[in-house]
C-alpha cells in the first residue's frame, strides 16, 4: 500500500461493470468540477473482473493533473465488494464514490463536499425522478416501499451511486455481497449521520431500462437480506427460533389431534395424509431451531462485533487532553431504536 | 496519572433525572473508602437531556469520564463501550436509575480483590411490582440457575464486579450481559455471589417489561448449548441426535416386525415416525459436524487468552500465599 490515509483530499472510487458507459468523458465530467474546488485529487478505478469492455473504457481515460489508479479484480465479485477494495486502496480525507454511467448532474459533487466539510458523515445525491421513464420510476418505487418497510429508515434514493463519506465512514463500512444499495441504511445503523441533497437527473439516466427477470428475484432476495442484517444479525435463534417454535407447536397440534382419534375414537390413521404434515411440520421447525442455534455459534466466535461508533467526550474546557473528538450533541435527531420492551 | 484502582460503569439511557442525584451518591460512598477511582458515564444514545448532564459532571471531576454512543444500542453495546475503555484492575457495573447502591460498591470491588473473577449482585429484596417485574425475574433466574449450572440467584442484576481481564476478554454482544457470569465460567472463572441493596425508582421510568420472556428462553438456550463440553457444540448436537436415532431404529425395527412377520403392514404410524425420527438425527449429526467445522475455523483466541490468564493467575495465587483463603 502506498501512501497514508489524509495525503490527498478527495478519493474519487468507482466501480466498473461489466458494461460501463462512456468513462472518458465520465472522468473528464467529474474531473472538471473537482478541479474547481482547488483540492487535491486522486481517482481509483476499480473493474469488476477482467471484461474487455470495461478494460477498453478505463484504457481511455486521460488525466494530466490527477493520479488515476486502475484496480481489477480476478473475477467478478460485484459492487460491494469492489467498492469495499476501493475504499482500502483509497487516502482521502474525503471518499467519492460515483457510477460506472452518468446517473446525475456531476456538479453535484461539489455541493457533497461542502456537505462534508460542514460535518455530516454520509451525503447522498437524490436523483430528481420527476422526468424519468415511469417503467423505472415504478421499480424504483417499489424497491423503496419495501426497504422502508423492512429497515424502517426512509431514504430517497438508495440505487444512487454518487456518495460522499467521511473516512472513518468508509474505513468503518463492512460492505460485501450486494450491500452497495443499503449504504445510507447501514451507516445510519451505525450512527453516522446522513443527509440527503437533491441533484438533477442525468438524460442516460432516464432511458427505461430493461430488466431481466432474474434481477427483480435478486432484489428480492437483497430486501430479505437487509431485512436479516437489521432486525437479526445479533440474535439469529430469536428470528429462526420463534419461526421453529410456531412450525414445530402447529405439527405437534396436528399429530396429537391425530393420535387422540386414534387411540380415543379407534379412528385408523391409514388414509389420513395430514400426519404427513404433521410429521414434516415437526421436523422443518426443528430445522429452523437448529439453524438459529448455528448462527449463535458463527456470530459467537466472529470476531467482528456490530457496535455504534463511540465518542469520549471531552469537558467544555478545562482538561481535553484525553478525548478523542469532539461532543456531537446533535446526534440526537437520528433515528432511534431500541427495543420496546 | 496512575491507572485507577476499580472502574465504575453506568449506561444510561434517556436519565437526565437520575444522572445529578447518581453521581453525587457515587462520590458519597466512595470518597469515604478510596479516592482512586475512575466513573464512566455511558450515554446510550438517549433523545433526553443525559448527555448535557453528564458533561456537566464530567466538568467537575476529573475521575468522571463520558462516553458517547452515536445511536441508541442498547445496555450490553453501551455496557461493552464502558468495558473498553475501563483502566482500573477491577470493573464495576451498575445501573443508572439508582436502584443499585453506590455502598454496595467497596463491598463487591473488595472480593474482587481478594480473589474472585466475578462477584454478581444478589436483590434479595427486590423493590419492584412483584407480578410484573420480580415474579418473572424469579423464573427466569430459576431456569438460567438450571441451564447454564451457574449459581447465581440474581442474573438481571447490574451491580457485579469482574476482574478487567474478564470483561476485556469476553465480548458482549445482543443481551449477553446478563450471561456474563455463565460465559466467564465457561473459561474456569471463580464466580461468587453477595447480597445487595435495591431501592425503588425515584426518577425515569423503567426500560423493562415482562414481554421478554422468548427473548431471554432463547438467550438462554445458546448459552446453554455454547456453554455445554466447554464450548464444544458440535457434541452437544452429536449428543442430541442418539435419542431420535435410537427412537428410530426401535420404531423402525417394529415397522419391519409387522410388515415381515406379522404380515400386517397397513399402517402410516410407524413409517412416519422412523421417517421422523431418523430425519431428526441425522440433521442434528449434520449439524455437529458444521459446528465443529465452524469451529475449527473460528476466532477462538479471547477466550483461550481468559482461561489461560484465569489459569496461570491462579497458579500464582496458590503458590504465594499456600491456596485461596
Amino acid at each position: 500500500m502506498t501512501g497514508s490515509a489524509g495525503d490527498v483530499d478527495v478519493s474519487v472510487v468507482c466501480w466498473v461493470g461489466s458494461d460501463p458507459g462512456d468513462l472518458a468523458e465520465l472522468h473528464q465530467a467529474y474531473r472538471a468540477e473537482l478541479a474547481q474546488t482547488g483540492r487535491t485529487v486522486e481517482f481509483i478505478y476499480v473493474l469488476d473482473g477482467p471484461r474487455p469492455r470495461a478494460q477498453a473504457a478505463v484504457a481511455a481515460i486521460r488525466d494530466t493533473q490527477f493520479p488515476v489508479t486502475v484496480i481489477t479484480m480476478a473475477a467478478g465479485f460485484g459492487e460491494a465488494t469492489g467498492l469495499q477494495l476501493g475504499f482500502r486502496r483509497s487516502r482521502g480525507k474525503f471518499v467519492l464514490t460515483i457510477p460506472d454511467r452518468f446517473q446525475s448532474d456531476p456538479a453535484v459533487v461539489r455541493d457533497i463536499l461542502g456537505r462534508l466539510d460542514e460535518g455530516e458523515e454520509v451525503v447522498i445525491a437524490c436523483r430528481d425522478r420527476r422526468g424519468d421513464a415511469w417503467r423505472n420510476r415504478f421499480q424504483f418505487a417499489v424497491f423503496h416501499a419495501l426497504a422502508r418497510r423492512v429497515s424502517g429508515r426512509a431514504f430517497q434514493d438508495l440505487t444512487s451511486g454518487v456518495r460522499g463519506l467521511r473516512r472513518e465512514v468508509a474505513e468503518r463500512l463492512d460492505l460485501y455481497g450486494d450491500l452497495h444499495r443499503f449504504i445510507p441504511i447501514l451507516a445510519a445503523r451505525r450512527g453516522f449521520r446522513v443527509t440527503e441533497i437533491p441533484v438533477a437527473q442525468h438524460p442516460e439516466d432516464r432511458v427505461a431500462r430493461r430488466v431481466r427477470v432474474g434481477i427483480y428475484a435478486r432484489r428480492l432476495l437483497d430486501l430479505l437480506n437487509l431485512f436479516f442484517l437489521t432486525r437479526f444479525t445479533v440474535k439469529p435463534l430469536r428470528f429462526f427460533g420463534l419461526i421453529g417454535l410456531l412450525l414445530s407447536l402447529a405439527g405437534l397440534g396436528i399429530s396429537g389431534v391425530l393420535a387422540a382419534m386414534r387411540i380415543l375414537d379407534g379412528q385408523p390413521l391409514t388414509n389420513r395424509p395430514l400426519l404427513l404434515l404433521g410429521v414434516l411440520l415437526i421436523v422443518l421447525g426443528v430445522q429452523f431451531v437448529t439453524l438459529g442455534l448455528l448462527g449463535e455459534i458463527i456470530l459467537f466466535f466472529s470476531p467482528r462485533r456490530e457496535l455504534p461508533e463511540v465518542h469520549e467526550l471531552s469537558p467544555p474546557a478545562a482538561y481535553a487532553s484525553v478525548s478523542t473528538s469532539g461532543p456531537g450533541q446533535d446526534a440526537n435527531d437520528l433515528e432511534h431504536q431500541r427495543e420496546v420492551p | 496519572m496512575s491507572p485507577p484502582a476499580f472502574s465504575v460503569v453506568v449506561p444510561l439511557f434517556d436519565e437526565e433525572d437520575n444522572v445529578p442525584e447518581l453521581c453525587r451518591a457515587l462520590r458519597a460512598a466512595l470518597d469515604g473508602w478510596r479516592s482512586e477511582y475512575e466513573v464512566i458515564l455511558v450515554d446510550d444514545g438517549s433523545r433526553d437531556g443525559t448527555r448535557e448532564r453528564i458533561l456537566e459532571e464530567v466538568s467537575r471531576d476529573r475521575r468522571f469520564r463520558a462516553l458517547a454512543l452515536a445511536t441508541n444500542a442498547g445496555q450490553t453495546a453501551a455496557m461493552a463501550a464502558g468495558f473498553a475503555a475501563a483502566r482500573g484492575r477491577v470493573v464495576v457495573s451498575m445501573d443508572g436509575d439508582l436502584q443499585n447502591d453506590p455502598l454496595d460498591i467497596p463491598r463487591v470491588v473488595t472480593r474482587v480483590e481478594e480473589g474472585a473473577d466475578v462477584v454478581c449482585g444478589w436483590r434479595k429484596q427486590r423493590q419492584d411490582p412483584w407480578w410484573s417485574r420480580t415474579l418473572p425475574s424469579k423464573i427466569a433466574n430459576t431456569l438460567i440457575r438450571w441451564v447454564t449450572g451457574v449459581p447465581i440467584h440474581d442474573n438481571g442484576c447490574s451491580l457485579k464486579a469482574y476482574r478487567r481481564e474478564v470483561v476485556q476478554h469476553l465480548k458482549l454482544y445482543a443481551e449477553m450481559h446478563r450471561f456474563l457470569p455463565a460465559l466467564a465460567a465457561m473459561t474456569g472463572a471463580r464466580i461468587e455471589e453477595i447480597v445487595v441493596r435495591h431501592h425503588p425508582r425515584r426518577a425515569g421510568h423503567s426500560k423493562y417489561g415482562i414481554s421478554r420472556t422468548f427473548k431471554v428462553l432463547a438467550d438462554m438456550l445458546t448459552i446453554r448449548m455454547l456453554s455445554s463440553f466447554a464450548g464444544r457444540p458440535g457434541r452437544w448436537y452429536a449428543t442430541l441426535s442418539v435419542p431420535w436415532l435410537a427412537a428410530g431404529s426401535a420404531t423402525l425395527a417394529t415397522w419391519l416386525f409387522d410388515l415381515w412377520i406379522l404380515r400386517g403392514g397397513g399402517s402410516i404410524v410407524l413409517p412416519s415416525l422412523t421417517f421422523m425420527f431418523f430425519y431428526l438425527g441425522a440433521h442434528l449429526l449434520g449439524l455437529s459436524l458444521l459446528s465443529e467445522m465452524i469451529l475449527a475455523h473460528a476466532d477462538r483466541t479471547h477466550l483461550l487468552q481468559l482461561a489461560r490468564t484465569l489459569a496461570a493467575e491462579r497458579r500464582l495465587d496458590a503458590a504465594s500465599s499456600g491456596g485461596p483463603s
